[in-house]
């Protein structure tokens, strides 16, 4: 079974990106202890820690969108019809983020 | 010529602030005569000249029923009305930027101005000047006006703003309760009154005089009467006023 | 007409999935609301007529003037251009019907009970008081205590359900069911204004249904988004503009498609530039959803955000500049004919173009800092909104009424109507630009303001205005039956819609038409189609028999709408919690109950319904060839849905940044349990696909199993879900009105844990059936649709999760 076996592999790797994220968590500078230090005690700034958990959340978003979505399997029209979306979505929020970050 | 003119219509002005309107305002005002005059002109002169008569025939290409009518117009002439629009935008946008620039800065030096005793003609740019706070209540505004010393306790007025003629004003307008928007009519300035923020708007009046302020948002039952008086002095009386406080 | 045939008659009508008797539903109805507000809107011209008037109280004008501005934005802008959309779009494109025509019926029963809720509102404690932006925090419980604005809220949305599901419906017709041959571009301006029209919606009212939400829960149990002072009032400008500016597009890009045909008829000319027209509608229609920030120039949010938006509000004065400049280029060489359609359109087009130039004005954020507020603002958007739409829809109704209705109306009395609307709307509303001293929405002011004269002669045009409408609904009224026969092309117009007999038989077209290269319409006639072998029969339904329309007829779409307003009613009439300090209110449970019981029956019988929708074969669907018209329904859903989570999150991020202070990682969200609840949800995503990939083999067990593991998991994270909402509870942390942490947190995952349930009531009808041996090998369609909504919901979780708890 060609195809069970790929939705297995998105699978493990959904799981494995969690457990990164979750795990990251604990590089952030203040954090308590008492977590998982993947990388040792180096510490990443917030906004680093925070895009690497967005970062891995949009890969996740898209490996579903993709597979389980099977939006890689369908008509292109399809795919970018879906794009437009994002698109809007992206554009609210980046233009609320100059709202709030740039005076 | 045109210092004298500038001169005369802020003499004729009620602030610094109407002057920017009115400035921006006509140029807006003229560019839109023009290009209105010219559209409605063609608009009116083709419906007359090819309107139907009794003689007249149905042009080649007209669409009939059974087909789809043909493509037709030119990407030229879409880029030349596009192109000449540009121009006159890009001509406000540059007026607008630079308006709304003087609009939200106030002038370095002569900050305060008048407003406080101790606070010359002369006194340099003082981040610590004390500006007057505006509050919007339903239904009416609140004016505090800070006592010279630091951390001294605010004089509080409502229904009545008084300011130094020639003075640099710079308010903080906030609101109390809901959304209003503090407006200084004949000044032809106003901002949001918003819970949780502070707003900045400065103006600097020329004539002596009563201003009616009204708030310009829909806040409640009260909303229409929400109004407050803006009294412009000499500043020997304003200041005569503000000792009496 | 005998009593036995009454009862028939009226079920007709309730029961109806026929579009064009749809549109007509939708035409009548919104007329109705047209002259509701505009009766309030005269009332009010009254009481502003000389200052220091009493003729109506301060509470009951800031009433009128709310609901006059909510009901001609919703209640008749929209549903007057959707009337003819309804009507006309399958003609013009050479379809039977729309591609769900029970849903196209409970669109329209949605929004007949929207408007009933929103009028209600009269009569519980007074309706909306706000004016129709709604801003907070006046909105909050405490300001505005009363059942009213919550009907208000209620009827707004019921009114967008129904916008979404038409926008749905709309785009899988015309994407997916044009006629044979008719390309995309060979489509009239008015069904590409129609499709921008919907595009715009389908991005914009989510944004206003999450607002809307977060509304109602603020005033239900006391959160406070909006009411909060880290940015409350401002998150509520960003969400209501986001969506505020392109529904300004929206009630306008129909009236422009109808103009552009009309003027091309009355011309007897092909429209100038159609491309770039439409290029043009789809520029603008981009460009404003990146606007909205020029209703917050004077908000204090920053001379770089204000900049911003003035360079994009002036530059989408471009595309219509161009459109405008194609229209009149229309005229060069031209046959005009003035008949009253061809007035009012070009009418329309005179007042669109001072409205437009009188909006330049405004996207000045240096101008603004006068202007906001102020009757120049008041007299602008009238000029567009009842001089470019109504004006133009006006025109659409003279020009399609005899299509409709198979009768010509009184051409002179037409003429008579369009005289006095168009110089009474000019003293109606061009007094108001020299106005722009006087900010709106005052009940009353002094008269040493000096606004009296201009203040009488806007009344006096109004009631020049208001009156003239009666020639409109005399002249309409009086033709319906004494109208000379007009035949089914009176203005030998081109399009479609013409080539039907006056007015259209039920099944519209008796054979589907094709387009030949060459341009020309076939009528089951294989010569000139195409691909040589000519146009097959086959169009017509079944064996060759003409597919009578009013079989189609279903009872559940009224009862749908029904239910959902006894829901709507039982949430938002109830009691002040505690009348003394009013803060939230108490919904009234028995109709809650009702509603949802009697929701839950009718969805059954729609989903039980044997309601065939026959789908042409040979059809022109270009781009969406491949994609069958239900998954394409649903993408499309989806990205609605991607808005409404955007706006979701968008404010929680937005709240966020305005609070000073924010509890730190792990204090007040346990990581684990949201690993768990990820965990959880990500294997649901694999068991779903199982399912589907079981179905497609043929495997009854397989398919068994991975339905009932997706059902299984889906209760875990519920429960998950439940036991930390409680144990936040009950650790005191925060209950939901203890901050915005609590209120953000609570409410977002509150909606993605409905959206869950929505998908374990899914999988239970699946399941059920299931059982049954259905969806096995090609029957898989269902499970793959689930499928795609159960992993949207899952790809929000993959969102919320590092959101609220690891950031």
């Amino acid at each position: 079974m060609n195809t069970t076996y790929l939705y297995l592999l998105v699978f493990a790797i959904l799981v494995g990106s969690t457990d990164i994220e979750v795990n990251i968590v604990a590089l952030y500078p203040s954090a308590p202890s008492n977590g998982v230090m993947l990388f040792g005690t180096i510490a990443l700034s917030y906004g680093v820690i925070v895009s690497i958990l967005l970062g891995l959340a949009g890969m996740k978003a898209l490996l579903i969108a993709l597979f389980y979505q099977h939006l890689k399997y369908e008509p292109k029209s399809l795919s970018s019809w879906v794009l437009i979306g994002l698109v809007m979505a992206s554009l609210l929020m980046s233009l609320v983020f100059i709202q709030l970050h740039v005076h | 010529m045109g210092t004298r003119k500038k001169q005369e219509t802020q003499k004729m002005a009620f602030s610094n602030t109407e002057v920017v309107f009115n400035n921006l305002f006509s140029l807006f005002t003229y560019l839109a005569v023009l290009v209105g005059v010219i559209v409605f002109a063609l608009m009116a002169f083709l419906i007359i000249k090819y309107r139907e008569r009794k003689n007249s025939q149905d042009p080649e290409d007209t669409p009939r029923l059974g087909r789809i009518p043909i493509v037709r117009g030119h990407g030229r002439n879409v880029l030349i009305t596009v192109s000449l629009s540009t121009i006159i935008l890009l001509a406000l946008i540059i007026g607008s930027f630079a308006a709304v620039d003087t609009l939200l800065t106030p002038p370095n030096g002569t900050w305060c101005y008048g407003l406080y005793p101790g606070y010359g003609a002369q006194s340099p740019l003082n981040q610590d000047c004390p500006r007057i706070d505006v509050t919007g209540h339903q239904f009416y505004w609140e004016f505090s006006y800070p006592h010279a010393l630091p951390h001294a306790p605010l004089y509080t007025e409502k229904y009545v703003f008084r300011v130094p003629k020639d003075a640099t004003v710079v308010i903080d307008v906030t609101s109390a309760d809901v959304f209003h928007d503090f407006g200084i009519i004949p000044f032809k300035i106003k901002t949001d009154a918003i819970p949780g923020r502070v707003n900045t708007i400065w103006f600097q009046p020329y004539q002596n005089g009563t201003y009616l302020i009204q708030c310009f948002e829909l806040c409640g039952s009260g909303h229409y009467y929400m109004n407050a008086t803006l009294i412009v002095m000499q500043v020997p009386q304003f200041q005569a006023w503000y000792n009496s406080t | 007409m005998s009593p036995e045939q009454l009862p028939a008659r009226i079920r007709r009508w309730l029961y109806t999935t026929n579009h064009k008797e749809i549109g007509i539903l939708y035409l009548i109805t919104s007329l109705f609301f047209f002259v509701a507000a505009g009766v309030l809107a005269l009332t009010m011209r009254s009481q502003l007529s000389v200052p220091d008037n009493h003729l109506l109280s301060a509470d009951l004008f800031n009433q009128f003037v709310t609901v006059h501005g909510l009901l001609m934005v919703f209640w008749v802008l929209s549903p007057f251009a959707f009337g003819f959309a309804n009507y006309i779009i399958p003609l013009q494109i050479g379809a039977r019907d729309l591609a769900f025509p029970r849903l196209n019926a409970m669109s329209y029963w949605f929004y007949l009970v929207s408007g009933a809720a929103m009028m209600m509102s009269f009569f519980f404690g007074g309706a909306p008081d706000l004016g129709w932006t709604l801003y907070s925090p006046q909105t909050s419980f405490k300001f505005t205590p009363t059942i009213g604005l919550n009907l208000g809220a209620a009827g707004l949305i019921l009114i967008v359900v129904s916008i979404t599901m038409s926008s749905v419906n709309f785009l899988v017709t015309m994407f997916k069911m044009r006629a044979p041959g008719m390309k995309l571009k060979h489509m009239p301006v008015f069904p590409w204004a129609i499709l921008i029209t919907i595009f715009m919606m389908l991005y914009a009212f989510p944004s206003f249904l999450a607002a809307l939400l977060l509304l109602y829960v603020d005033r239900a149990f006391g959160t406070f988004y909006f009411s909060s002072i880290q940015g409350g009032a401002l998150l509520w400008d960003n969400v209501f503009w986001f969506f505020g500016h392109p529904e300004v597009y929206i009630v306008l890009f129909p009236a422009i498609g109808v103009i552009a045909d009309a003027i091309s008829t009355f011309t007897r000319r092909p429209l100038y530039g159609s491309k770039y027209i439409i290029g043009s509608m789809i520029a603008a229609a981009i460009i404003s959803f990146i606007v909205w920030g020029h209703h917050m120039f004077v908000t204090g949010i920053g001379l770089t955000s204000t900049k911003l938006y003035t360079v994009t509000t002036i530059a989408v004065s471009l595309p219509f500049d161009v459109m405008v400049i194609a229209m009149i280029e229309t005229l060069v060489k031209a046959r005009v004919r003035l008949k009253a359609a061809a007035l009012f359109t070009l009418g329309a087009v005179a007042l669109f173009v001072i409205g437009g130039i009188t909006g330049v004005y405004l996207a000045s954020v240096a101008l603004d800092h006068a202007l906001r507020g102020t009757y120049f603002v008041v007299a602008h958007f009238h000029y567009i909104m009842v001089g470019a739409s109504i004006m133009g829809l006006i025109g659409g109704l003279y020009y399609w009424f005899p299509k409709m209705t198979g009768r010509m109306y009184n051409e002179g009395l037409a003429k008579i109507h369009f005289i006095f609307s168009f110089i009474g709307f000019n003293i109606l509303y061009f007094p108001m630009f020299l106005l722009l001293d006087m900010p709106r929405r005052i009940a009353t002011y002094a008269p040493s303001t000096g606004w009296a004269a201009l203040n009488l002669m806007s009344t006096v045009g109004g009631f020049i205005f208001g009156l003239a409408q009666i020639l409109l609904f005399v002249n309409l009224f009086a033709s319906l039956r004494r109208g000379s026969i007009s035949g089914p092309n009176p203005w030998e117009a081109w399009t479609l819609e013409w080539s039907l007999p006056s007015p259209p038989p039920a099944h519209d077209f008796d054979t589907i038409p094709a387009i030949a290269e060459d341009g020309t319409y076939h009528f089951g006639n294989s010569s000139g189609y195409p691909n040589g072998s000519g146009y097959p029969n086959g169009s017509k339904m079944g064996n060759g028999t003409v597919h009578s329309h009013l079989e189609g007829q279903s009872p559940w779409p009224v009862v749908v709408a029904f239910a959902a307003f006894i829901f709507f009613l039982g949430i938002t009439i109830g009691q002040p919690s505690n009348p003394s300090v009013p803060v939230t209110f108490q919904p009234f449970w028995p109709l809650v109950l009702d509603g949802a019981i009697l929701g839950v029956i009718a969805l059954y019988g729609y989903s039980r319904e044997r309601f065939s929708v026959h789908e042409e074969t040979n059809v022109e669907s270009w781009p969406f060839r491949e994609v069958p018209n239900v998954k394409l329904g649903i993408w499309t859903f989806l990205g609605a849905e991607v808005i409404f989570f955007g706006v979701l999150i968008g404010a929680y991020f937005f709240v966020r940044t305005n609070s000073a202070t924010w509890p730190a990682v792990g204090s007040l969200f346990e990581v684990r349990s949201g690993f768990a609840m990820t965990l959880v949800l990500l294997t649901s995503s694999l068991t779903a696909i199982m399912a589907l990939v079981s179905a497609k083999v043929g495997s009854r067990n397989g398919l068994m199993a991975s339905l009932f593991a997706t059902f299984g998991l889906g209760v875990a994270f519920l429960y998950i879900k439940a036991t930390e909402w409680i144990s936040l509870g009950a650790n005191g942390v925060f209950s939901v009105a203890n901050g915005l942490p609590a209120t953000s947190y609570f409410i977002t995952t509150g909606v993605h844990g409905v959206h869950v349930f929505a998908g374990m009531l899914m999988t239970l009808y699946l399941l059920v059936n299931a059982l049954k041996g259905r969806y096995l090998k090609g029957d898989y369609h269902a499970i793959e649709h689930f499928g795609l909504y159960w992993h949207f919901v899952d790809i929000v979780w993959v969102f919320l999760f590092p959101l609220f708890y690891l950031i």
